[in-house]
């Protein structure tokens, strides 16, 4: 699913853990426990959040996905070693350490090969997603949209506007309902 | 014989006839009127401007064979062959001018425009000769497929799709479809299904689309047949000679020729003995 969020103000970079937690929140049910957790020497997470039956560990990506990556793994170790100190710091009503973790990577360009890649190799449950930003640096939106879960698999994001603009049918104005309809009627 | 001339005369007298025995009230309903005769005919194919003037040149001479007058009004696509190169072994330059002509002996000319060189005149010219009730004119339309060229265009016109059995080429003859039923309710569309892996396969994939534009309310469809592809029609293509004209069995040439046929049977253009 994709999702416009509104606009926010500041620069983008600075607030992009509250955006996203805004989208975890509308779009996932999860509850934000706490941003940026450790340091960059011994590993970050940029969000830690939890719907009650998982804890998410969310990396938002700046920089290439490899390097995004190895932020979720390194953040992944941190909290594990960590686990302990979480525990004096937090409540169970504020989050159960003990719950499955999952990492949650968000990056604004993933390869191809990247979900099935990461699904193979990683023991531990992992989701991608993939974030654009639009519009102004100080007035961003960003868009973000799940390409990989454990539940789902491989989630394939419909750009319908590239369809449509690839067809030469914008002027029919077909809508993206539309278009799911005609395919479902054909049975495409 | 006396009660016959008693019945003639008597039958002068009488204004309406009612053939069935059970009693009527009211006046008699008027019958439903014909579908308007609709002459100018726009040919789609959202894919393959090449195989839009294949079909074109062998639908002309099918019409002709039918004793229809037929002008060809083309806009060239890029380098792709146009009418004229499929019919170039026919083709020569006629009495009218900035138009070549097919003639074949016994056969209406089929007049080939060229809409690069020819002013907008000429076509309001076609299109008047082709809208004269109970007239033979038939003007077939090959211009870029776009949206935006049904959008602008301001003459209506019945349309033939050719449509390959692919997802990306049904959505964009809907897009069409849709455009020219929102503009032209009336507007008669017919599918051809271009080389469909069967028929069967084409036949339930245009029942849903004419169930699926039913639905939306933008009128039903008109299906018209499957074109085959063989050797015989690249080879056609390739000699600039219609494979409607060929005596040699193929499959290609049943196809065209059946689908052709039932083009002139929705428009009541079937010769003596040939349904």
């Amino acid at each position: 699913m994709t999702r416009i969020l509104k606009p926010v103000s500041g620069k983008a970079a600075k607030y992009l853990g509250q955006i996203c937690a805004q989208y975890f929140r509308e779009s996932q049910g999860l509850r934000a426990v706490e941003y940026d957790l450790g340091n960059a020497f011994t590993g970050r997470i940029d969000l830690l959040a939890t719907d009650g039956t998982r804890n998410c560990l969310v990396t938002i990506g700046t920089a290439d996905f490899a390097h995004d990556l190895f932020r979720s793994l390194t953040g992944y170790r941190w909290f594990r070693e960590n686990h302990e100190f979480l525990s004096r710091v937090y409540g169970r009503d504020e989050i159960d350490l003990s719950l499955p973790l999952r990492l949650v990577i968000l990056s604004q360009e993933l390869p191809a090969d990247a979900p099935g890649l990461c699904s193979e190799t990683i023991a531990v449950p992992i989701e991608l997603y993939r974030y654009r930003l639009y519009g102004s640096g100080d007035d961003p939106d960003i868009s973000v949209e799940l390409l990989w879960s454990p539940e789902e698999g491989l989630v394939i994001p419909e750009d319908f506007d590239a369809l449509r603009r690839d067809l030469g049918i914008e002027a029919a104005c077909l809508t993206d309902g539309d278009i799911r309809d005609f395919r479902k009627a054909l049975g495409l | 014989m006396e009660e016959r001339t008693r019945l003639g005369r008597g039958l002068e007298e009488v204004s309406r006839f009612y053939l069935s025995g059970s009693p009527r009230e009211g006046a008699i309903s008027e019958p439903e009127p014909a579908p308007a005769e609709r002459r100018i005919v726009r040919v789609f194919h959202p894919s393959s401007p090449v195989a839009k003037s294949l079909f074109i040149a062998n639908f002309a001479l099918e019409l002709a064979r039918r004793r229809c007058r037929v002008s060809v009004w083309e806009a060239r696509e890029g380098e792709n062959a146009c009418v004229c190169d499929m019919m170039g072994g026919l083709v020569r330059q006629g009495a009218v001018p900035d138009a070549l002509t097919v003639s074949l002996y016994g056969l209406p000319d089929i007049l080939l425009h060229e809409a690069a060189s020819q002013g907008e005149g000429r076509f309001e010219e076609l299109v008047a000769k082709a809208s004269t009730p109970g007239g033979q004119d038939y003007l077939l339309i090959s211009l870029p497929d776009t949206v935006e060229s049904i959008i602008r265009g301001a003459t209506p016109f019945d349309a033939v799709m050719l449509c390959p059995l692919e997802e990306r080429e049904l959505l964009k003859v809907f897009a069409f479809i849709k455009v020219i039923r929102e503009s032209d309710p009336a507007s008669r569309i017919s599918l051809v299904f271009d080389s469909p892996p069967s028929g069967e396969r084409a036949r339930e994939i245009f029942e849903r689309l004419d169930g699926f534009v039913s639905a939306r309310s933008l009128g039903s469809l008109t299906w018209l047949g499957v074109l085959e592809r063989d050797e015989a029609l690249e080879r056609s293509a390739g000699e600039g000679m219609p494979l409607v004209l060929s005596h040699d069995a193929s499959a290609a040439r049943d196809s065209l020729t059946d689908v052709c046929r039932a083009f002139c049977r929705e428009a009541g253009r079937l010769l003596p003995g040939e349904d």
